[in-house]
């Protein structure tokens, strides 16, 4: 071991090479899995990251909230239903928006506050009070464009929306997302979307949170039966039906772990290299006695440290890049998975030296002799 | 030339790890590039390949079709303006439709056979008429084959599909368009109690010789409320297309450079290996030119087969993409990558060949 770090500490260049191929790699993956991460967030808030249970939708929608329209007044029949503690709504509405002159296609969502649904996380001011008109709290990632106080106005509608609030996590389809009461949403949809307009006041979703200990598939197939044109599936399940979210999630999935594979033969590709040229020298070590699994073991010492400065270089690169890229880049840097990535980074590397270490434990130590070439 | 070939063979193991490795990394960046093109298309493809020169939106919906409304008497106003040649009303509304193997989503357009607004490759069948409507060829995976009858939701319009249009999606899934009346209807099905149902779109083919740039101009200046732009404007404002262009052509951009540096660093530490060698080389009468030229056939050999190499299985990728989202190998975007990868490639060979320049023939007498 100690001669592995030596020999890194007294040949450096030897290593900056696959040091700086892996460094390139990791930074591809993390900015992989850093727009993964973006995406999904990005695209899932408004639904992931809320406290209800079950969603409730109409029964033609494929579980896609822009595609479902339930009448209001359902939400009471919903709350009867035994094993539901309360009943929120939902409705969405995709449309330009305008601060300050500045147009911008946005989320439009309308939600009972105080309800299931409600988005949980305030970062800065507060949320709409429930049928408080002509207020919204935004996204926080508009942070840097809106402050409290301003108002915005999607177009074609005449009210505008003073911002009172920041949430976090709570973006719809990657756009910047606005929170109201469903009253102020619904005034706004009836006047951009005149075809929506209805005698009946209409939601897209109700969000049911359940009493403690019920059961989630009884209930949602209670809540059908008694409503007998919806379909209620679980949060989770609504969250996959968004579209695009759960599909674009995937590919990234297979795209990264293909980048893994590159870092795999990458690692045994230069350590092939760094092992052939000192073949002689590994043989010497062994007629003098190193043993095999001494001798692996610097390898493998040598191949974690290079990948974990990879790592290093990897990750301050990506970091650099969502620092530089316009904020309309979905690219979310997370600390969970940041650390999945860096163990499957290190037993990737430990896998591509594996075919060193082989070759290692074949060295006849008669070579030092100078009989074999 | 022939060292540099018997050097290939006899170092399988690291040239072919190594060839591994390009393939892989030059794979990673096709795959990337075909997906995001793909997407692109699937996403725009009702507006890039549509049969109208220019697309009049609502001013308000800033070229967003799924937020513009306007009113069906301004296709009467669009019309009046000098170097229209035709125009019609297109409507655009996002339902689900059965088709006999379970509801779907799909996007519904309603248009005028034989206006502009129709998609541009009708590739099977002929146009709708009342009842029936044409899909996009990629959705017949979804069961949107000829003659079958789907079943739409909101209302239970039934639609029989009687042809295919191709490249002609919105929002890269399930595609139908149908006449302009039946769209109608299936929004009324879905809200009987709207008083009025606006069109999405003016679709617009301009008169012999005016261009689409100054068509448009004109339209937006003579009709108020409105924002006119040609087709390929109307496609790249869908929105989300330019955030996909531009992820994907970062990603592109990262794979290339670290295909490009592997390649770089391997030769590079191949060449410190083989120091003595060249230097026995220069010693008995060989030029730096022709250990350089035999250091670059071997870069260009082994660029040349790791993109071959990642070309077959992309192939081999395409083959196992869902049937509902077919990509395709583009043999032009092989060539250029390949073309690329060679050029950079053997730019970063240069470090290798500079190292060799510098030998000296007389430093290899003492070894």
């Amino acid at each position: 071991m100690t001669l592995a770090l030596a020999e890194i500490r007294r040949h450096p260049g030897r290593f900056a090479a696959v040091t700086g191929a892996l460094a390139l790699i990791m930074f591809l993956v993390l900015v992989l899995a850093g727009l993964s991460d973006g995406l999904w967030y990005g695209a899932t808030g408004a639904i992931r990251h809320t406290d209800a249970d079950l969603e409730v939708f109409s029964v033609d929608s494929l579980h896609v909230l822009t595609r479902s329209n339930l009448a209001g007044s359902d939400a009471d029949r919903v709350r009867a239903v035994a094993g539901v503690a309360d009943v929120g709504a939902i409705g969405v509405l995709l449309a330009p928006a305008s601060v300050g002159g500045a147009v911008r296609d946005s989320a439009l969502v309308g939600y009972a506050p105080g309800r299931p649904g409600s988005p949980p996380t305030i970062v800065d001011g507060r949320l709409p009070s429930p049928g408080e008109p002509g207020v919204a709290a935004a996204d926080a990632t508009q942070r840097g464009r809106l402050r409290l106080g301003d108002t915005v106005t999607v177009e074609g509608a005449s009210q505008p929306l003073r911002i009172v609030g920041f949430v976090d996590d709570a973006r719809f389809q990657l756009l910047p997302t606005l929170w109201t009461t469903v009253d102020s949403w619904r005034t706004i949809r009836d006047q951009v979307r005149p075809e929506r307009r209805s005698r009946e006041a209409t939601v897209q979703a109700l969000p049911v949170r359940l009493a403690p200990g019920a059961d989630p598939a009884q209930v949602a197939r209670a809540i059908d039966a008694t409503l007998g044109s919806t379909t209620t599936v679980p949060r989770d399940q609504a969250v996959l039906a968004i579209p695009g979210a759960a599909q674009m999630r995937a590919t990234f999935a297979q795209i990264i772990v293909t980048t893994f594979l590159v870092a795999a033969l990458v690692v045994a590709l230069f350590f092939a290299l760094l092992t052939v040229e000192k073949r002689t020298l590994l043989a010497m070590l062994k007629a003098l006695g190193a043993a095999n699994r001494r001798l692996a073991g610097g390898l493998l010492a040598q191949a974690l440290l290079a990948s974990a400065a990879g790592l290093v270089l990897g990750g301050l690169l990506a970091v650099a890049l969502a620092a530089l890229l316009p904020a309309t880049f979905p690219v979310l840097l997370r600390a969970p998975t940041a650390v999945v990535l860096i163990v499957a980074a290190l037993l990737t590397a430990a896998t591509g030296v594996a075919l060193s270490l082989r070759r290692v434990t074949r060295i006849d130590p008669a070579l030092a002799l100078g009989g074999i070439q | 030339m022939y060292l540099a070939f018997a050097e290939l063979r006899r170092g399988r193991l690291r040239f072919g790890l190594l060839a591994a490795a390009v393939a892989l990394l030059v794979f990673l960046a096709l795959f990337l590039a075909t997906l995001g093109q793909t997407l692109v298309d699937f996403e725009t493809g009702a507006l890039a390949t549509n049969s109208a020169d220019v697309f009049v939106f609502d001013a308000a919906a800033h070229g967003n079709l799924r937020a513009s409304r306007l009113a069906p008497d301004l296709v009467g106003s669009v019309a009046s303006v000098p170097g229209v040649g035709a125009s019609a009303g297109v409507g655009q509304a996002d339902v689900s439709a059965d088709a006999g193997d379970g509801p779907r989503p799909l996007v519904l357009f309603g248009v005028q056979p034989g206006q502009p607004g129709t998609p541009g490759r009708l590739v099977a069948g002929r146009w709708p008429g009342a009842g029936e409507a044409v899909v996009d060829r990629a959705d017949t995976a979804s069961g949107f084959t000829l003659d079958t009858v789907m079943t739409v939701r909101p209302g239970a319009a039934r639609l029989r599909v009687v042809g295919y249009v191709s490249g002609a999606r919105l929002g890269a899934g399930p595609t139908a368009y149908t006449t302009v009346e039946q769209w109608r209807q299936v929004l009324r099905a879905g809200n009987p109690d709207a008083t009025s149902i606006p069109l999405n779109l003016v679709a617009v083919r301009a008169g012999p010789g005016v261009s689409a740039t100054v068509l448009a101009a004109r339209i937006g200046a003579a009709v108020p409320g409105v924002a006119a732009v040609d087709r390929a404007a109307a496609a790249a404002a869908v929105p989300g297309v330019a955030l996909i262009g531009q992820t994907f052509a970062l990603l592109v951009g990262i794979t290339f450079v670290v295909a490009v540096v592997v390649v770089g660093f391997f030769f590079l530490i191949v060449t410190v290996q083989k120091r003595r060698v060249f230097l026995a080389l220069r010693a008995l009468g060989a030029s730096t030119a022709l250990l350089a030229r035999s250091l670059l056939v071997q870069v260009a050999v082994l660029v040349t087969i790791g993109v071959a190499v990642a070309g077959g299985v992309l192939a081999g990728a395409a083959a196992t993409m869902p049937p509902t989202f077919p990509i395709a190998v583009d043999p032009v975007l092989v060539g250029e990558v390949l073309a690329a990868m060679l050029a950079g490639s053997l730019a970063a060979s240069l470090l290798s060949v500079r190292r060799i320049a510098a030998l000296d023939p007389a430093a290899g007498q003492h070894h």
